[in-house]
């Protein structure tokens, strides 16, 4: 095994020009699916930032005490889609309208005009689009409630400009993998043919298929490799100095974390293993 | 060791071997004689089965043309030593390394390679150049480097496909006495010529072939 690894780095050294070719096509494309990745992760903490801002407001009707309007939200807490709830009486709310207006209702009106509410947080954890309108309309259904306010339009809006990024992403990722791929089955094609004479010779002494194929698969994955290490220092470098940048402007700090580095790692892996098994295979049959 | 049973293989242009018999015992020395194009190395190939017969059956040691599957065809390799006129040697990896090569593909250690590449080396009188590549070496050098390499995993059969073909008289020579030599220490020689005056003094048995059919042996 130590002599087929060799044998892998030895070819990429021997054809430096079709190895450099690889090299450079998978950090390219791992550069733009890293930066894909980055804006992945980060647009996930902007996109939490923004679905902590969904709020339904829930207004009981008038006649409705504060024990009545507790039950119901213990009723709605069990709701799908409910993360928590918070009950404004009758009373706090009476209170957070003097603090808001400087007004007095009751010396005004004689009595407390304001229904008790509900402020409904939603569980929105996960790439998954939210989608709020099953939720509203079991909470429209139920009796004694006045009216549901919440921002429907904000909450699409948001939630299909969220879907849509991701799925072109995604999109110009895949399309991206399979170009790297067919790059290094075609270098590993190459390396193949300026080796004819040793490929022949080794069927000759009774090398396995697996024994010829396998300093290919190396050269396949090394070249994906090297791509992959370069691609991951760029980036952290680009992510750390924007960083220094972006600090002294908005409180946001751009995370290109672990899970990133491995992704890419693991996608290099990938695509040099397909890619040049892919080369060797059909050359070989 | 060697049985070929009325094989016949024909190539697209209609040239090939047609019911073929032979039989190469073990430990023996056989020359297979004949014009360029009369059907020489195709047996060689169809012994290593690189070729499998159109008709017939071909038989080398344990291991038959009908019944071998292609994961075994490795194996039947690695008791066949290989030499060609072409030397065949790569030119990007020195003598010690192209003569190595069959002893990596048997997962042979480090140290056993080094004691074995270099008493095979001593064998041909090549020792000194153990660190020059193929380019750097006469052509019997690289013929000698070439059965060195044929040898070093101690095969039953060493087919030898026209190994003087591109050698001055006194160098074949040489050549042919580095065969017997290793024919005496018991692997069986098969080889392929059309020098007959180069071969005729040396008393081993010889097997005509002329258009792809067996004329004498």
């Amino acid at each position: 095994m130590l002599y087929l690894f060799h044998e892998g780095v030895r070819s990429i050294w021997r054809h430096k020009l079709t190895a450099f070719t690889a090299i450079a096509s998978v950090f390219f494309s791992l550069l733009i699916i890293g930066i894909f990745i980055i804006a992945q992760q980060n647009s996930h903490q902007l996109i939490d930032y923004v679905r902590s801002e969904y709020r339904i407001e829930l207004f009981f009707e008038e006649h409705v005490t504060n024990e009545d309007a507790q039950m119901i939200a213990d009723q709605i807490k069990e709701f799908e889609g409910v993360q928590s709830i918070i009950l404004v009486s009758k009373e706090e709310a009476l209170r957070i309208y003097q603090d808001q207006f400087d007004e007095n209702l009751i010396d005004i009106l004689g009595y407390n005009p304001l229904p008790s509410s509900a402020i409904i947080n939603i569980d929105k954890s996960g790439n998954t689009e939210v989608d709020v309108t099953p939720l509203i309309t079991n909470l429209e259904s139920i009796p004694n409630v006045d009216e549901v306010v919440y921002e429907g339009t904000l909450i699409r809006r948001v939630e299909y400009f969220y879907k849509t990024t991701i799925k072109i992403i995604s999109y110009i990722g895949i399309g991206l993998l399979i170009v790297t791929m067919i790059v290094i089955s075609n270098t590993v094609k190459l390396s193949v043919y300026a080796k004819q004479d040793l490929i022949q010779n080794l069927k000759s002494i009774g090398a396995t298929k697996l024994f010829i194929k396998t300093p290919f698969i190396i050269e396949g994955i090394l070249e994906g490799l090297i791509g992959a290490i370069l691609a991951i220092i760029v980036l952290l470098v680009a992510t750390k100095s924007g960083n220094i940048y972006l600090t002294d402007l908005f409180s946001f700090k751009l995370v290109f974390n672990i899970s990133g580095i491995m992704w890419l790692l693991i996608i290099a892996i990938l695509i040099g293993f397909i890619g040049s098994y892919r080369g060797i295979r059909v050359l070989l049959k | 060791m060697i049985g070929f049973n009325n094989v016949t293989y024909i190539y697209p242009s209609g040239s090939g071997i047609f019911n073929v018999h032979l039989r190469i015992l073990p430990g023996e020395f056989a020359f297979l004689i004949g014009p360029s194009g009369a059907g020489k190395t195709t047996i060689i190939k169809l012994v290593y089965m690189d070729l499998f017969p159109d008709k017939g059956e071909v038989n080398v040691n344990r291991y038959s043309s009908d019944t071998i599957r292609n994961r075994k065809i490795p194996h039947l390799r690695r008791d066949i030593g290989m030499i060609s006129q072409n030397f065949n040697l790569l030119n990007d990896r020195n003598l010690y390394e192209n003569v190595a090569l069959p002893l990596h593909v048997i997962g042979s250690d480090k140290k056993e390679i080094r004691d074995r590449v270099m008493a095979m080396l001593i064998e041909v009188g090549l020792e000194d150049k153990a660190h020059e590549h193929p380019w750097e070496l006469s052509g019997g050098e690289q013929q000698r480097a070439c059965i060195a390499r044929g040898l070093i995993k101690d095969p039953d059969i060493l087919l030898a496909d026209e190994p003087t073909g591109n050698l001055d008289p006194s160098t074949a020579m040489q050549i042919m006495m580095l065969l017997e030599r290793i024919n005496r220490k018991g692997t069986a020689v098969l080889m392929t010529s059309h020098n007959y005056r180069l071969i005729k003094e040396l008393g081993h048995r010889f097997i005509e072939i002329k258009n792809g059919i067996i004329q004498t042996g």
